[in-house]
């Protein structure tokens, strides 16, 4: 698999993350007053205590994820493809995190978090391929000892 | 010459290919090393989101000197004194009446009772403005069942409203189980005046389960879905149902009562 065709599938992986995620804020702010709903799912997780994490609430804050990640595919570099990884490993974190608490402590399953938390496992997946085979910075052997001081200078 | 030459370019060949792989996997280590990095970090930063979130908003009430559950205090200086009468509390002959619909298990009914109720008794109940109806809507799991027939056998000896303020402050984890009867009794030992083991033996008895029902009843036929639902409305006039969000608040719960206040005036 081609750089280029890690960087579309993550692009497209992001762009259906930023959907999930804009619904689910969309619905949060939608005039759904903070109420604990009859039936299972959606309603009853995203009405429960842990749909917000420090006052804010979770869909943002996966919107927020969302977008920083589509930010890091939009930038050129081996930090940009660094900063890709790292988000998404935040995002898989974060999202085991909430599927715990929808498991063991809402005992409800919200399918779009479900959704939400198998686009951010794939993106850290294939953000890690794409770091590992980057293409070498080959540009000529004037660039290459620029580059590789510059590397050096990155937080590990 | 040629021989040599070719021998030449395969052993320069060779070199460059030992050099290349070479650097192919250091450059390898060195992504590895950084991808282990970036997760390390990734780690710290959810780990520590999770704790300060977890630690800061679901702070516990604490036990004061002479409680014996915390709240307890506050409970009983808020309704001292008031009038009560099985679900209700306040003057009967309040011009307002405002029915709350809440699951005793409810994170948000929690919220609005521990940040805007105190207020509103204080400022509308007591004051004889305004009468509230406490209807009972078990219907998160059976730790919201065993909590309402103890709420309501509460209600038989008019220490309802104490017993559900006391509860919410001493909430815990939906579906836990953790509304066993010893906690039942605990909450119950914190309501002054409370004869616990009378309400215990009450729980089971066909007015608790009446009053319950239709509590139920009452709540779906006004097309609610979710708690806490409030109606509000003149006394023994059609109730309405309260906009969505004012018990948000104690300012918005406030203007929806002043302005259920000022139309019945208006009337008069």
């Amino acid at each position: 698999m081609g750089d280029r065709v890690l960087h579309r599938i993550l692009l497209v992986l992001t762009l259906i993350g930023i959907g999930i995620a804009s619904y689910l804020t969309y619905v949060h702010y939608e005039g759904l007053s903070p109420i604990c709903a009859v039936g299972h799912g959606c309603e009853k997780v995203q009405s429960s205590q842990w749909a917000k994490v420090g006052g804010v609430p979770v869909p943002l804050i996966g919107l927020v994820g969302y977008v920083g990640l589509l930010g890091s595919l939009l930038v050129r570099g081996e930090l940009a493809r660094l900063a890709t990884a790292g988000m998404a490993y935040i995002g898989v974190a974060f999202s085991a995190y909430l599927t715990y608490r929808e498991l063991f402590s809402i005992h409800a399953i919200c399918q779009w978090c479900v959704g939400s938390a198998i686009v951010m496992t794939l993106i850290a997946i294939f953000a890690t391929i794409r770091v590992l085979r980057a293409p070498e910075f080959e540009l000529g052997d004037d660039d290459a000892p620029t580059l590789h001081a510059d590397l050096e200078h990155e937080p590990a | 010459m040629a021989d040599t030459d070719t021998r030449k370019e395969q052993r320069a060949a060779a070199r460059a290919e030992r050099a290349r792989a070479e650097a192919e996997r250091a450059r390898m280590r060195r992504r590895l090393w950084q991808l282990g990095g970036v997760l390390a970090i990734a780690v710290v930063v959810v780990v520590g989101i999770v704790i300060a979130a977890g630690g800061g908003g679901n702070s516990k009430p604490k036990l004061k000197a002479g409680e014996s559950i915390p709240g307890q205090s506050e409970t009983n200086a808020l309704f001292a004194g008031i009038q009560q009468s099985g679900i209700t509390v306040g003057d009967p002959k309040a011009p307002i009446t405002v029915v709350e619909f809440a699951d005793l298990q409810c994170p948000f009914c929690q919220a609005y009772t521990t940040e805007v109720l105190a207020p509103i008794v204080a400022g509308y109940v007591r004051t004889g403005k305004v009468k509230m109806v406490f209807r009972n809507v078990a219907f998160i799991g059976t730790d919201s069942v065993r909590a309402a027939q103890m709420a309501a056998a509460a209600g038989l000896q008019n220490k309802l409203w104490q017993y559900i303020d006391l509860f919410y402050t001493n909430q815990g984890e939906e579906n836990s189980g953790y509304v066993t009867d010893d906690f039942l009794r605990k909450v119950g030992h914190g309501v002054k005046g409370l004869d616990v083991e009378k309400a215990m033996n009450d729980r089971g008895i066909a007015t608790v389960q009446k009053q319950l029902n239709d509590a139920q009843s009452e709540w779906t036929s006004n097309g609610f879905t979710g708690t806490p639902s409030f109606l509000i409305g003149p006394t023994g006039g059609t109730l309405k149902p309260m906009g969505a969000n004012d018990h948000l608040s104690v300012k918005s719960m406030s203007a929806a009562i002043d302005k259920a206040l000022q139309q019945q005036q208006g009337k008069q």
